[in-house]
């Protein structure tokens, strides 16, 4: 196998894959245009839909004697909710009040004798599954909480007892030794992992697809494999190809990820005093670069034997399309559970591993013995990967079926 | 394929001609060394297609059926691409790639991506493909087959001029003046075996025939026999 001849194929492969609209689209597109919008939908809608949430009074109603009354009262004085007072009201009328969504919550309160000091017993109506019913909820412990502290201040008051009375225990100060590093890693931890492993199969999906069952659709392959030139030149070749455009991909996904956190997020959420930055050790981004590029290897290299096993183009979208959920799953699993103490055999299985470690390296705590399992899990699955391509270009079988 | 066995010297040109189906396409490919025979070998100017796969290769240059260019790519890409493949760079490259355009009447279209051309246009530019390397032997799969009156005549000139240069053809086809007017000699094959070899004359002995066209449909078929009605009976 000459080098030469491996850099030909490399070569050419990638200019005949940009010139192909959807590695465009896969390559440059979507990391550069489609994920950040995709980051910024999913927060600013929640903004928008919280901001209205807060800016609207729930209706609640208040049903009983005089202490609902006096608590309507404190209620509408704080103008959390909107608050409407009936001193009855049938339990089942209440129930399809709240069911209507003509109230948002029903509170009965009980009239204990004024001069005792038993509590104020509340039933409160609510629908859970509502967000609206939850918010009045909400407000009105809230609002409750402050009610009861005012009482039992009085109280304190009316029998000469000091406030620690009733706090035998107050934490005096929360040392927060987090740093604004600490929250930026946190989040690229959470993200940036499964946005690379996704795209490590994205990034290069279409260009598999391409140099392998779409050569056997145009009928280029029996022309290729005929040229004077060793199976193993053309399958590194081909594989060379689809690491860099996944790679190129990759690159433009953190790049794209990083602006859109750090810089779009906080401006288009108008907080532009959110502090978040975060500075990773040169010697944990170097370590990433190459477990990013280990892993794109062994990925391409599956790419590229599910393509050659397809006889048409579809087909190979089919088999590479399963690919893309054998990452997507762990990738988001990871992405929003947090796993403390992963066992070491945990970083010998594949994906999982690059997730783990990636996660590790962000956040700044790697364990040199789960860095060391990691790529030596990911080395032999890229070498048997490889072989695996090479192997089905040998296979006649393969090559030619129709 | 079964009991395939024949041979094409230096310098000749020999037709593979055979019926849909007969096992051109497949002789051809185990010869470029793209299929391997279960059984048997075979040799092209010295070297084994079993165990020397890749001196085969370096010494063919093999037009398939399907031409296989790179539609993404120009004529001149194409060529370039799989000129590098077989060891060539640079001036030489070049040069080689301006003879055949050229000659071939394509060198205005040589910037011009592959997916436009016409069908004629891509078994041009598969020709010169096949030649680049200069290679002694020239395995050449149905050249003229769905091609217009010109593509064929260039593809007919093509392998007269490659014998005038002393280059040994072996080409695949089901059309019998085409091989009669360019072949020295002639292999019929049909289901898989070969049922005669030799020139177009000593085909049509063989078979008792007086036109190759009779001989090979004797060779392949057996004995003609007219139909035992007539196809316009009846129909006024």
């Amino acid at each position: 196998m000459g080098w030469r001849a491996v850099r030909t194929v490399w070569f050419k492969e990638l200019v005949d894959s940009v010139r192909d609209r959807r590695t465009l689209v896969m390559m440059i597109l979507l990391p550069l245009i489609l994920m950040p919008l995709i980051t910024l939908a999913g927060p600013l809608l929640l903004q928008r839909q919280m901001e209205a949430t807060e800016q609207s009074l729930p209706p609640v109603m208040l049903v009983g004697g005089t202490r609902a009354a006096e608590l309507a009262d404190r209620f509408a004085a704080a103008g959390v909710v909107d608050v409407i007072y009936r001193t009855e009201l049938e339990r089942e009328e209440a129930e399809q009040l709240v069911r209507d969504g003509a109230f948002e919550v029903v509170v009965f309160a009980s009239q204990p004798d004024e001069s005792s000091d038993a509590p104020v017993e509340l039933e409160v109506i609510v629908q859970t599954q509502r967000r609206a019913s939850m918010d009045a909820l909400r407000r009105i412990q809230l609002q409750l909480e402050a009610e009861a502290a005012r009482i039992v201040a009085e109280r304190l008051a009316e029998r000469g007892l000091p406030a620690e009375f009733v706090e035998p225990l107050r934490i005096a100060g929360i040392h927060d030794l987090s740093t604004d590093d600490d929250f930026g890693g946190r989040i690229l931890g959470m993200i940036l992992p499964f946005f690379i492993s996704m795209w490590a199969v994205m990034g290069g999906m279409y260009t598999a697809i391409d140099v392998a069952a779409g050569e056997k659709e145009r009928g280029t392959l029996e022309s290729l494999v005929m040229a004077p030139v060793s199976r193993s030149a053309l399958v590194l070749g081909k594989l060379l190809a689809i690491a860099t455009v996944s790679f190129i991909a990759n690159l433009l996904v953190i790049a794209s990820m990083v602006v859109t956190i750090f810089f779009l997020l906080p401006r288009v959420l108008g907080v532009e005093e959110m502090v978040l930055s975060y500075r990773i050790e040169p010697l944990s981004f170097v370590l990433m670069l190459v477990l990013m590029v280990v892993f794109i290897l062994m990925v391409s290299a599956l790419l590229l034997s599910l393509s050659t096993f397809g006889k048409s183009f579809r087909e190979g979208q089919s088999y590479t399309t399963a690919l893309t959920f054998a990452v997507m799953v762990p990738g988001m699993y990871f992405a929003f559970v947090e796993e403390i103490h992963v066992a070491t055999w945990v970083y010998a299985v594949p994906i999982f591993n690059v997730l783990l470690m990636l996660k590790n390296l962000l956040e700044g705590h790697v364990v040199w013995v789960n860095l060391g399992v990691t790529f030596v899990s990911l080395l032999v699955c890229a070498a048997l990967s490889i072989f695996a391509a090479y192997r089905l270009f040998l296979s006649e079988r393969v090559m030619f079926r129709s | 394929m079964k009991d395939v066995s024949f041979d094409v010297r230096p310098g000749e040109v020999v037709g593979l001609l055979g019926p849909n189906g007969a096992g051109k396409t497949t002789t051809l490919r185990m010869l470029s060394t793209t299929l391997r025979p279960t059984s048997g070998t075979a040799r092209i100017a010295g070297y084994d297609v079993v165990r020397e796969p890749d001196k085969v290769r370096a010494s063919i240059g093999v037009l398939p059926t399907d031409p296989g260019l790179y539609g993404r790519l120009t004529a001149e890409e194409n060529l370039r691409f799989f000129g590098r493949l077989a060891g060539l760079s640079g001036a030489e490259l070049e040069r080689r790639i301006d003879r055949l355009l050229k000659w071939l009447g394509m060198d205005e279209h040589r910037k011009r991506r592959t997916e436009g051309f016409s069908k004629g246009m891509r078994q041009k530019i598969a020709l010169a493909r096949s030649i680049l390397h200069e290679p002694p032997v020239l395995i050449l799969d149905e050249p003229t087959a769905g091609l217009d009156v010109s593509a064929a005549r260039t593809i007919i000139d093509f392998i007269q001029e490659s014998k005038a240069a002393g280059r040994t053809v072996l080409f695949s086809s089901h059309y019998l003046v085409e091989a009669e007017r360019v072949c020295d000699r002639i292999a019929i094959i049909a289901d898989g075996r070969i049922r005669a070899t030799g020139t177009p004359e000593e085909i049509c002995r063989e078979a008792g025939a007086d036109t190759l066209e009779d001989a090979f449909l004797t060779l392949v078929y057996g004995e003609q026999t007219k139909p035992e009605v007539s196809l316009w009976a009846g129909v006024r």
